[in-house]
């Protein structure tokens, strides 16, 4: 991905190309995750149904690539501490109603900002944030949606 | 480091621990005092326990509660939701302080009062002093912490916290209302019957309807944050709500001795009730600034145990 984004250095680009020339796997990697790119630059209007059909191959193919598994360690981790924070400030009555198995993480995120933005203050409820952002392994500023 | 935590010592963080434990050993104090004047049938060792240590306990809890809802007001600059409530919260806990001067260390013709040995002056002079402050923590103290707790229980409610109210709370609710429509009866007949009152007496007969409209609130707010669990916010709703509980309790206390159904040694009993109501009025803010000092401190060893709690809980070592 880093190859075909650009993103690595001369040095580097020359070395990984001379492999995937050579490597038959490595190109037919190479060619699907271009495949994929071009799918997903593809305009807004595309049939939703049609989408969703076509997604399911690729975000099966993401859930394979490197470091995905990390990724979402990293998110567990960080709902987790999520979870901590809400029970240290609030209590576990708030989180066990709040904080359900299944809530989108973006919802999550939206209400703990809220409650401690409510009942903590606007900068204290930034540092919080910002260290449970920190602490998960997260680049996000304070202030940003958690 | 945020401005939050340039104006919160972390030491505020132990202010709840500080609060309780002075509180309790106070109280320790008091009953072996009220004990000691029983058996020896001394009822000036419990009144000079009240007129010394115990009056100036409650003026530096009175204080303390000030300067923290002073503190956590400075953490909600205006536009933040609970920025009213909290003003007007300190502005109640200030109208206290009213009374711990006044009515708590001038009024009492003892050594420490600046009006003692004065002779029958400072009696009347404490007198006036007792009726200056006393209006000022009784009805205009209970109007502000009554708006400022209905503004908490709206954002209660606008943030999605409900109050689950049980049978006990249904009945609690029904005997404040019954009561707050009797006492107010009672101050329109008062007012009506056409003879002069004073202005303490008027202030003195807002007092029971108010306290039991505060008895409501204190009821809902403690059924919100009982919903909460025992996180820090939680428990500075609750001890508002145990301060205004343990305060009707001394209201019923001083109307049942007031009618002779508590003789000595029993009478003195509701006046220990006095210590753990200002230590809630004051515990409620030094919970709010503990929340607030934890946030502050974000690098501190506790914001790493609860890190490791939480990566625990995963089952794995964390890389904070």
């Amino acid at each position: 991905v880093a190859l075909d984004d650009g993103e690595l250095d001369a040095r580097r680009t020359r070395r990984v190309r001379l492999h995937v020339d050579k490597c038959s796997r490595c190109t037919c990697e190479l060619d699907r995750i271009q495949q994929q790119k071009r799918f997903l630059a593809l305009p807004r209007f595309v049939d939703a149904a049609a989408m969703r059909e076509s997604l399911g191959p690729v975000m099966a193919d993401v859930a394979s690539w490197p470091g995905t598994h990390a990724c979402e360690r990293s998110r567990d981790v960080w709902r987790s501490r999520v979870r901590t924070q809400l029970e240290l400030y609030f209590g576990s009555g708030l989180v066990a109603a709040f904080v359900k198995p299944d809530i989108p993480d973006d919802e999550l995120a939206s209400q703990a900002q809220k409650l401690l933005t409510t009942f903590l203050g606007r900068e204290s409820a930034a540092a919080v944030i910002c260290d449970i952002l920190r602490g998960g392994g997260y680049a996000g500023a304070p202030g940003e949606v958690l | 480091m945020t401005a939050t935590g340039h104006f919160l010592p972390r030491g505020l963080a132990a202010a709840p621990r500080w609060i309780v434990l002075i509180t309790a050993a106070q109280l320790i104090v008091g009953l072996f005092t009220l004990a000691l004047g029983f058996v020896t049938g001394d009822a000036a060792l419990v009144r000079n326990f009240f007129e010394y240590p115990g009056a100036l306990l409650l003026a530096a809890l009175v204080a303390m509660g000030v300067a923290l809802c002073v503190l956590v007001l400075q953490g909600f600059p205006p536009g933040e939701p609970l920025r009213p409530a909290w003003l007007l919260i300190t502005l109640a806990a200030t109208s206290r302080i009213v009374s711990g001067l006044f009515g708590q260390l001038l009024a009492i013709n003892a050594l420490l009062s600046p009006l003692s040995g004065t002779g029958e002056a400072s009696a009347s002079m404490g007198g006036a002093s007792r009726h200056t402050g006393l209006p000022a923590t009784g009805p205009i103290g209970m109007i502000l912490f009554g708006l400022g707790f209905l503004l908490v229980l709206g954002t209660f409610r606008k943030s999605g916290i409900p109050m689950r109210l049980k049978r006990t709370d249904w009945v609690l609710l029904i005997s404040l209302g019954a009561f707050t429509a009797y006492s107010l009866a009672c101050a329109v007949k008062c007012v009506c019957s056409g003879d002069k009152i004073t202005t303490f007496e008027l202030f003195s007969l807002a007092n029971n309807p108010l306290l039991g409209v505060l008895g409501i609130e204190a009821v809902l707010l403690w059924r919100s944050a009982s919903y909460m669990g025992c996180g820090l916010i939680a428990k500075c709703w609750r001890a508002f709500s145990v301060a205004i509980f343990l305060s009707l309790a001394d209201g019923l206390g001083v109307w049942v001795a007031d009618r002779g159904y508590l003789p000595w040694p029993a009478s003195p009993l509701t006046w220990f009730l006095w210590f753990p109501a200002a230590a809630a009025y004051a515990l409620a803010p030094a919970y709010q600034v503990a929340a607030m000092c934890r946030a502050a401190t974000r690098t501190s060893q506790a914001g790493r145990d609860v890190h490791r709690l939480a990566d625990r809980r995963l089952g794995d070592a964390p890389a904070v």
